[in-house]
């Protein structure tokens, strides 16, 4: 998003911040040289010829901003690259605050121009806290789930582990006909049975961060006490059931991942939404009032 | 032919292809979260077309100030309305929204004196009081005051004058702070005393125990030297040796004055409400030590004994009054009867000795109230010339300096706590600890001023010096323009809230008030 992703992520967190600062700090120095130049008030006007021009290019950006929904309903169409479209969408949410700022004059206004300022303000927080969210956790999950499967698929895909799991672990317990293989002792089959139902299988169908295989230390000691208890033709088997818990373990991260990247469009989205409605509102009123 | 991976991957989806269009849980939350602010967006905007477009709730800038309280739902009781039919020109005039919601009426009730009516403003200073809420801002709260402006505000205009005016003058100097650039009050600066002084007066003389000249000067003024109707007035003012010392009060009094046994406040002046100081008045301040008397006189062997004069009579009024006075004496001690021929036997025609004897009455009267005139008027001591300047027996007309500041208000109840000496300099006895004496007739102005405002009216951490020399910090006591200075000529004190020129053009009924068209 804006950032090159081949610099630390400190500098990219860093950078969103000083880039607000800058593309702010232009519109308000613009502004107080005019009005030093007699050219406006300062504090602006709401109404008065800046704060009224601030406000019309507020709107302008915010119908613009809004359009982001519809042109994801419409990606099949390739109106413009996702790319180009967010990179403005970022730089003309970053002007809004300033310009929303000069508005509004420094003050809250009535109730309507308050709550279209409030909610303002949220989706802004909310979109760079969901700018600063993305500079970071796409390159953790890059380097922490190599394994990484399409969320959407991710419920699926744990379905077939689980049954893979219980395949393994039943050819373990009880080896087919066609192997030579002698069956486990006795208490290698209780110690395994109790493994099977009381971790393993728990943790492939519904699995948990909480689950003694969500750890990878505490996994890896399990396994390597039922390694001890099988015989070497088990092996094979123990050692991708090993392997499934880890790929369940990236799973289980991406999917905390996926919802820290993606839950402050539960504030942005809907309070954009919101906000636009009464913009519109608060803009036919104060026409008609002020 | 071998089976690709890619098979692999998608055969679990086999039985359900679009399994993408499944949505996660994040993907409800947002869809849900996303109606119901759209949903609670869209009930504000119905309520606010549906309910009453003047709803105060979503509109208003704040409540109105209290005296507008009444018209708090009611903008168009202020402001103008507008219609689609104002914008059929220039439609993009109706981005003019201040502009717009700056078009008020508030001249249906408020009239008043012209703005600014005795300077020369130019365009852009007319345009700045064109508008009334430039200065006077509503919708700030009950307990705004309209009158009460930010320093900004004036300095507008105050802080560069010549910006505004259409000749400029030099004269006007920038002011932005009532502690900080505030010229001297003009009044006092340039009052010279011995051109301005129209009366002789020295406070420091009255103030001097016995009002003498010297100290254990002879004849001091006693209340027994008093005439019997002043010394009830006076009696608070005596000294244990029977000597009189006058304070302040004995001349300046904030509410009419009580006189009299009955103490009843004089039905000839309204109470006042106590921030300036009642005009002295001769007949009530001065009179009892200073009567006005043509003084005793010989004509042709008559005495006349001293003749009282009434006061603020005209140079020919004071002739006809001694005139008729000293008829009235003469006909007394020679009555016409006396120089009359003896009847019967006498001439049957008289008219030619009573004509004489009438010229001869009227030269005598002429001669001896001339005499008397010019001895009231120049005398020594108790003649008009004691307190008036004149040039050729007219009496300088005296200037009301009931108000110095005549360009901002001033109240001395406010500031009673302070001893008159504290602001009025020279106003103590005129005799020193050393037993010197220091007075002049022609005092100067009386006022400290600007400095001594400053030493409790100016921001905390303001150094003053004090007179003195001693420098410390203000007072901290507000300093705003407008806590002295008021507007729409409001800063006359002489044309007050009462005046004739603030009478509404036409006045209403209380329920055309409330509901004004």
């Amino acid at each position: 998003m804006l950032l090159r992703k081949d610099t630390a992520v400190r500098v990219r967190i860093t950078l969103v911040f000083y880039r607000i600062a800058v593309i702010s700090g232009v519109p308000f120095g613009g502004a107080y040289v005019a009005s030093c130049l007699g050219a406006g008030d300062w504090p602006p006007q709401s109404s008065g010829p800046l704060g009224l021009t601030a406000g019309i290019l507020v709107g302008l950006i915010v119908f613009f901003e809004m359009l982001l929904t519809p042109r994801k309903w419409l990606r099949g169409y390739r109106l413009l690259s996702a790319q180009f479209y967010m990179r403005w969408h970022i730089r003309l949410g970053f002007l809004s605050l300033p310009l929303v700022l000069l508005h509004s004059g420094f003050a809250l206004g009535g109730a309507l121009p308050a709550t279209v300022l409030f909610l303002f303000l949220a989706v802004f927080a909310s979109g760079v806290w969901g700018l600063i969210l993305q500079q970071w956790l796409p390159t953790m999950l890059l380097d922490e789930v190599p394994d990484e499967t399409i969320q959407a698929e991710s419920g699926v895909q744990m379905q077939r582990q689980a049954v893979e799991a219980e395949r393994l672990l039943a050819s373990i317990l009880a080896p087919p006909e066609e192997t030579n293989r002698r069956p486990l002792s006795g208490a290698a089959t209780a110690e395994v049975s109790i493994f099977r139902s009381t971790i393993l299988l728990p943790f492939f169908r519904s699995g948990t961060s909480t689950s003694p295989l969500g750890s990878r230390t505490r996994a890896e000691n399990h396994f390597d006490a039922i390694q001890k208890l099988l015989p070497p033709e088990c092996q094979p088997a123990l050692a991708r059931l090993r392997l499934m818990a880890a790929v369940r373990r990236q799973w289980i991260l991406q999917a905390r991942v996926q919802f820290w990247l993606h839950n402050w469009l539960l504030i942005h989205l809907p309070l954009s939404a919101a906000m636009t409605m009464l913009m519109v509102l608060h803009a036919v009123r104060a026409l008609k009032y002020w | 032919m071998p089976r690709s991976a890619s098979r692999d991957r998608s055969d679990p989806f086999a039985w359900r292809r679009r399994y993408f269009h499944r949505p996660t849980r994040l993907a409800v939350c947002k869809f849900v979260s996303t109606a119901i602010a759209v949903f609670a967006a869209a009930v504000w905007a119905i309520y606010d077309v549906a309910a009453d477009p003047a709803n105060p709730i979503a509109h208003t800038h704040g409540s109105l100030v209290g005296p507008h309280a009444a018209w708090e739902h009611d903008c168009a009781a202020c402001h103008q309305s507008f219609g689609t039919s104002d914008f059929t020109d220039d439609p993009l005039t109706v981005l003019n929204a201040r502009s717009r919601w700056q078009k008020l009426t508030c001249v249906k009730c408020h009239t008043g004196p012209a703005h600014q009516s005795n300077t020369n403003i130019n365009a852009a200073g007319t345009a700045v009081h064109e508008r009334c809420n430039n200065c006077h801002r509503d919708h700030d709260g009950r307990m705004n005051s309209l009158t009460h402006l930010k320093d900004s505000d004036c300095a507008r205009c105050h802080s560069d004058l010549n910006r505004f005016a259409s000749t400029a003058n030099p004269a006007h100097p920038p002011i932005t702070n009532f502690a900080k650039d505030h010229p001297a009050f003009p009044s006092l600066a340039n009052f010279n005393p011995d051109t301005d002084r129209k009366l002789k007066f020295s406070h420091s003389l009255h103030m001097t125990v016995g009002i003498v000249y010297l100290k254990g000067a002879k004849n001091p003024t006693t209340l027994a030297g008093l005439p019997d109707e002043a010394k009830l007035n006076y009696k608070k003012f005596e000294q244990p040796n029977g000597m009189l010392e006058l304070k302040c009060e004995a001349c300046h009094s904030l509410d009419s004055e009580i006189v009299g046994k009955d103490e009843q406040p004089a039905t000839t002046q309204l109470r006042s409400k106590g921030d300036y100081y009642q005009p002295v008045n001769f007949e009530q301040h001065c009179r009892s030590c200073h009567p006005i008397e043509a003084p005793a006189t010989v004509s042709n062997g008559l005495k006349f004994d001293r003749i009282a004069v009434p006061h603020r009579l005209r140079s020919a009024e004071t002739k006809d009054y001694l005139s008729g006075r000293y008829a009235q004496l003469l006909a007394a001690e020679k009555p016409f009867t006396s120089a009359l021929p003896f009847l019967p036997g006498g001439r049957t025609d008289p008219a030619p000795e009573w004509a004489s004897v009438a010229k001869s009455f009227r030269d005598e009267v002429a001669k001896i109230s001339d005499e008397g005139f010019v001895k009231l008027f120049h005398g020594e001591g108790k003649g008009c010339m004691k307190c008036h300047i004149s040039n050729d027996e007219k009496i300088a007309p005296i200037p009301n300096r009931s108000i110095w500041l005549t360009k901002a208000k001033f109240d001395h109840t406010s500031h009673r706590l302070a001893t008159c000496a504290s602001c009025h300099p020279g106003t103590a006895s005129a005799v020193d600890a050393g037993g010197k004496t220091e007075w002049s007739e022609k005092e100067s102005v009386q006022i400290l001023g600007l400095d001594s405002c400053r030493i409790c009216h100016s921001p905390g951490t303001t150094r003053v010096e004090k007179p003195d020399g001693s420098t410390f910090h203000a007072g901290g006591i507000r300093s705003n323009c407008t806590d002295c200075h008021t507007y729409h000529n409001g800063a006359n004190p002489h044309q007050g809230r009462g005046a004739k020129a603030r009478d509404p053009d036409h006045p209403r009924a209380l329920e055309e008030f409330f509901r004004p068209k």
